[in-house]
């Protein structure tokens, strides 16, 4: 079955583990390349499930293990999918790690599983977790595959984090529902909201960009 | 078997739908019975919430509950239907099976006696079921024997609502909003407990002090909290048989 067309050319010597290619693999999704603020994907989870921190830290390791997982699943099966069904295959891979993530948050941490309903299974569209998925480990060995998703996923949990940080403090006084502020400080309603999101994704854009330098090819 | 043949085509989606499948029917029937142990904690921690503060540990809880709560099933009239345990009755499904017939639900009460497990009656628990705006909502209320009016807590959950928004209702401080507010008027006409508009800044529970059946609403979850309201005037109005005869009682 896994016979393959595509000639697989032998480096000549053995790749390091962490040579510095793959080490830019791993950290330049976390801000050059960052899957929300410069490549605008997967927005919508990060609008819809921040305004409190702890969904969001569940939010975010779920969608890490989803991503590695079936980012090294794809990696192994690349050289057998067939290229005309390939994004059903990789649809199918995501979505079995999802409802086995899922199944897994409703076993062992129900609370926040409740907490998180529906986004959850809406990492299935994530446009972050197909995009690696097509557009690297479909090309790429399992190991850089494996080191190209752990950043992406971990550039959004960053995110993901930073803007519920600032939404929960803001919106609700609250830092993983802890009082931060006194019950005599007005909070911001707008936070509560996925406008207010919106803000706040926008403001860590302009942040990021004023710190890095970073430019939009005209 | 060339890779981009109809053949291996066919094998190739056969085998991935018979293998994910396989696997995640595996993981869903092997976490099964921890799924089932946390929808039964879940629905005791509810129950045992509505009257008190909740135990730290899981173990705790079920012993007050095995101590504390005794249950049984009744009717629209009120009456006991002999031989039925709570447990047997799913509320949701209940619900959607007699969304037509309301009245002929099978309706759950729980009793729930003294620290001892003796004496009388303290409290009446009576689910509650409805839609906000994503996804089913669901609650438990626990009214004082004593009047069958006074609520003496709330436990309120959802499913889908969004977070941070309409998902408060399953947070303490929107529960706390409501006790000691009745739901009946001073002529003895059944009244819901009402979310108003807006809210008040964290004075929310002394805001609508000294008004019986108005607790403040949720900034941006005005339908999730529509469907809060009609919860409550929908599941109570079937247990209104059953509170009356209580009152009688007294």
């Amino acid at each position: 079955m896994a016979e393959t067309t595509i000639e697989e050319v032998k480096p000549k010597k053995k790749e390091a583990l962490f040579s510095k290619k793959n080490r830019r693999i791993l950290t330049d999704p976390l801000d050059g390349d960052n899957p929300i603020t410069v490549q605008v994907l997967g927005i919508c989870s990060a609008l819809a499930v921040t305004a409190q921190l702890k969904p969001s830290l569940v939010m975010s390791i779920a969608v890490i293990f989803v991503m590695v997982g079936s980012s090294v699943l794809t990696s192994l099966l690349r050289n057998t999918i067939p290229p005309r069904i390939r994004i059903v295959v990789q649809l199918a891979i995501i979505a079995t790690f999802v409802i086995l993530v899922n199944e897994l948050l409703l076993a062992f941490v129900y609370d926040t599983a409740k907490d998180l309903g529906a986004f959850v299974g809406l990492i299935i569209t994530n446009c972050i977790v197909m995009g690696r998925l097509e557009a690297f480990a479909m090309a790429n060995k399992p190991w850089p595959s494996f080191l190209d998703a752990l950043g992406n996923a971990m550039g959004y949990a960053i995110i993901l984090l930073l803007v519920a940080f600032f939404r929960e403090l803001l919106g609700s006084g609250t830092l993983f529902g802890l009082k931060v502020f006194p019950e005599s400080l007005a909070t911001n309603g707008l936070m509560l909201y996925s406008s207010g999101a919106c803000i706040v994704v926008g403001v860590l854009i302009w942040a990021q960009r004023s710190f890095n330098g970073y430019r939009e090819d005209a | 078997m060339k890779k981009d043949s109809k053949a291996y085509l066919i094998t190739y989606t056969l085998l991935i739908t018979i293998i994910s499948g396989s696997l995640l029917a595996m993981a869903s029937k092997g976490l099964e019975s921890y799924k089932e142990a946390n929808k039964k904690l879940e629905l005791q921690k509810s129950i045992v919430n509505t009257f008190m503060e909740l135990p730290k540990s899981s173990e705790d809880i079920v012993k007050v509950y095995n101590k504390r709560v005794k249950n049984y099933v009744v009717n629209a009239q009120g009456e006991k239907i002999e031989g039925m345990k709570a447990s047997a009755v799913n509320v949701g499904e209940e619900y959607s099976a007699k969304r037509e017939t309301p009245r002929r639900r099978h309706l759950p009460v729980y009793e729930i006696y003294g620290e001892d497990g003796k004496g009388g009656v303290l409290y009446y628990v009576f689910p509650l079921y409805g839609f906000g705006l994503w996804d089913v909502i669901w609650g438990y209320i626990a009214l004082d024997a004593k009047d069958m009016n006074t609520i003496k807590g709330l436990v309120l959950a959802q499913k889908g609502e969004t977070p941070g928004l309409g998902a408060r209702i399953s947070d303490k401080e929107i529960h706390e909003r409501y006790t000691g507010k009745k739901i009946y008027d001073d002529k003895g006409q059944l009244q819901r407990v009402v979310m108003q508009r807006g809210e008040h800044q964290g004075y929310s529970i002394k805001h609508y002090k000294g008004q019986d059946h108005k607790v403040d609403g949720m900034s941006g979850a005005t339908i999730t909290g529509n469907g809060v309201n009609t919860m409550f005037k929908e599941y109570l109005k079937l247990y209104d048989g059953f509170i009356q005869k209580k009152q009688q009682k007294k």
